[in-house]
């Protein structure tokens, strides 16, 4: 009897699953009216945003393969709508996808077929040099992509030309229709890809990435395998960059730069790699972070930058990692040795003071304002916050290489264990 | 009747010679136990029948077929399995999967997308048996990375036994557990084998264990078969005696 309970298959956990996913896109659905049109319109840049990592986790997350090219996916999207309305005089998104995504899934194969013959290093690095070869063709051939100038996107029909954009207050109507435009696109790639990761296909993923070796001898055919991954994570990819372009207006080289594709690695990073909905989370989250640093200070490079090396150091799995396994997540930290905590949260504690800084006097664009507080108290410096702060971290780092250096003292003088002495 | 037999095959690595014109033969539902001491060519062996190296030279026949340079998949299709010395299982993925990759694979099914892994209602049952055999039923949903050793080498020998093979390979399928844990290991994997008619090679260098689990004995020195037989000839060979004592062989 027990027997036949087990191995009865259930669909309960996809029901509660399916349940989930329903009540959190009837809250995004609800959203627009209350949040206005500038926050919808940030919230369309992140539901694009996490199209392109949810792409992008299927090889880091599920294969292992760490791409540091997946801007030529998106760059790709972007201009073949630009060039689509250019020379073809194309005005619908229907059309854009129909044509756009069977040329990035062609430029995802043709990559893929060149770099999943590599994997760790070789591979993240063949990625991004093809990347940049597309990059430096964007620039260079000014006659045909526009340069640095790049091309205008205008606003697109909608559902086959049955929602035009023309006229007065057309810029509102678009961002109120998009968003639900690109929010139904979105829901369907979350669950396209959720059943690509959990079918047979995925788990033989997961297994490479687990395991290349006992894979193979399975009888999986490991290049096939990764090479059909990176293609449809290119595709996705590429589609974030199809729904992107119109949005932005404009599709210019920056988008298949190399930095990036740092920040589809960000993007996943900072949600969480190892989980399903982490690169969703990471994808908003990142698309808010990146705009709030960029209006506070010029520096918001350094800010991201700051957010990275907390992550690395404090939260490895990313924010839904963390939220999921809080207990793991303090455990893991209880087990760092009391010098190397102290020496990380001095580090992070003075780099919260260094951004507060930033907030309050780098919007000038000046560093060395940022730099002189920090050494006297200069006029303009009239928070005394951020000193406080910085000299506190200052110290409890301080603390941290003492206890490190004590330590390593006491190691260096222990004797050393010696056999007893025969009676 | 013999299901596997090598001719001549050699494998050299600069100036060691691993496998020495070797005329293996395994025949059918037998439980062979291949022993020698470290360096002696035993893994080599299994590597080159199971395509992870390439001979230098000689023949591999797999029932009458010669199957030297079919590559590791085609091997698999043919029904040659083996598990590692070193454990080797997917450590993210539950032992469920570990089990129900193995079976997807074997029928063809590993590139399917578009449909649930989990509801494949004759993957599943397949999977549940074959865990219920090696008594890691009760485990199926623990990740394999949260797994004892025993239970460890108990899971990499039932996703190699999933495959359904005519021929299986255990390279040291109880080296770094405990004595008990070694028996039990054993218990299950030579009554799951047997069962299951599978004919199956077993790299062993516990003599207790080899003495007691196998059918016949294939004893390896620096790369050539130095004796063959049954458990109690085994024993009565002095050559044998010699190499386990560390003592000069007989002239």
């Amino acid at each position: 009897m027990m027997k036949a309970d087990v191995s009865r298959v259930s669909y309960r956990s996809e029901l509660a699953l399916l349940a989930t996913g329903a009540v959190a896109l009837v809250i995004l659905a609800l959203l627009p009216p209350y949040i206005g049109l500038y926050q919808t319109q940030l919230l369309t840049y992140g539901l694009i945003a996490a199209i392109a990592a949810l792409g992008f986790n299927l090889l880091l997350g599920y294969t292992g393969l760490l791409s540091f090219g997946h801007s030529a996916f998106f760059g790709i999207g972007a201009y073949t709508i630009a060039f689509l309305l250019r020379d073809l005089n194309i005005h619908m998104m229907e059309a854009y996808m129909a044509i756009g995504l069977p040329i990035v899934a062609l430029a995802s194969a043709l990559f893929g077929y060149i770099s999943v013959r590599h994997t760790r290093i070789f591979f993240g690095i063949l990625t991004l040099s093809l990347s940049q070869v597309l990059y430096s063709l964007a620039l260079k051939l000014f006659w045909v992509t526009g340069g640095t100038d790049g091309l205008r996107v205008a606003r697109p029909s909608l559902l086959f030309g049955l929602i035009e954009f023309t006229g007065a207050g057309s810029f509102q109507r678009f961002i109120g229709t998009y968003y639900y435009y690109v929010l139904g696109v979105f829901a369907i790639c979350v669950v396209l890809m959720w059943v690509i990761v959990h079918s047979p296909f995925g788990k033989a993923l997961q297994a490479i990435r687990d395991n290349e070796t006992r894979a193979a001898f399975l009888g999986i055919r490991i290049r096939r395998s990764r090479l059909i991954a990176f293609t449809i994570s290119g595709t996705f990819t590429g589609l974030a960059g199809l729904l992107w372009a119109p949005l932005n207006g404009l599709a210019t080289p920056d988008v298949l730069y190399w930095p990036f594709s740092g920040e589809i690695v960000f993007t996943a990073v900072l949600g969480g790699f190892r989980n399903f909905t982490g690169p969703i989370v990471g994808g908003i989250v990142f698309t808010y972070l990146k705009t709030y640093a960029v209006a506070t200070t010029p520096y918001w490079q350094l800010l991201l930058g700051e957010v990275l090396v907390v992550l690395v150091i404090m939260l490895p799995t990313g924010i839904v990692g963390t939220l999921a396994h809080p207990g793991a997540t303090l455990r893991s930290l209880a087990r760092t040795s009391i010098d190397l905590s102290l020496r990380s949260i001095g580090v992070l504690v003075m780099l919260a003071a260094f951004n507060w800084w930033l907030i309050l006097y780098g919007r000038a664009g000046d560093l060395r304002e940022v730099a002189e507080c920090l050494v006297a108290t200069a006029d303009r410096c009239t928070s005394a916050g951020p000193p406080i702060l910085m000299w506190t971290g200052f110290a409890i780092l301080a603390l941290g290489l003492i206890l490190q250096m004590r330590g390593l003292r006491a190691r260096a003088g222990a004797p050393m264990k010696s056999p007893a002495p025969a009676e | 009747m013999i299901l596997l037999r090598t001719v001549n095959l050699r494998k050299q690595f600069g100036d060691t010679i691993a496998c020495d014109n070797l005329n293996f033969v395994v025949n059918q539902g037998e439980f062979l136990s291949l022993v020698g001491s470290n360096g002696a060519g035993k893994t080599s062996l299994v590597n080159l029948i199971s395509a992870h190296l390439t001979p230098d030279s000689g023949q591999i026949l797999f029932e009458d077929k010669d199957i030297t340079l079919a590559t590791v998949a085609q091997r698999i299709k043919a029904g040659i399995a083996r598990s590692f010395q070193i454990v080797n299982l997917f450590d993210g993925l539950s032992v469920f999967d570990n089990v129900s990759l193995s079976i997807f694979s074997r029928e063809g099914k590993a590139v399917r997308m578009a449909s649930l892994a989990q509801h494949d209602q004759a993957v599943r049952s397949e999977t549940l048996e074959v865990l219920g055999q090696f008594g890691l039923a009760a485990m199926s949903s623990v990740k394999a990375g949260g797994l004892a050793q025993g239970e460890r080498k108990l899971l990499d020998v039932a996703i190699a036994y999933a495959l359904r093979p005519k021929l299986l390979f255990l390279d040291e399928p109880t080296s770094g557990v405990s004595t008990r844990e070694k028996a039990q290991i054993m218990d299950t994997v030579s009554s799951v084998v047997r069962a299951g008619q599978v004919t199956a090679v077993v790299i062993e260098h516990d003599m207790d264990v080899v003495f007691r689990y196998s059918d016949r004995i294939v004893m390896m020195h620096e790369g050539r078969f130095l004796a063959d037989g049954t458990p109690d000839e085994i024993r009565a060979n002095k050559d044998v005696a010699s190499i386990l004592l560390g003592a000069p062989l007989s002239a």
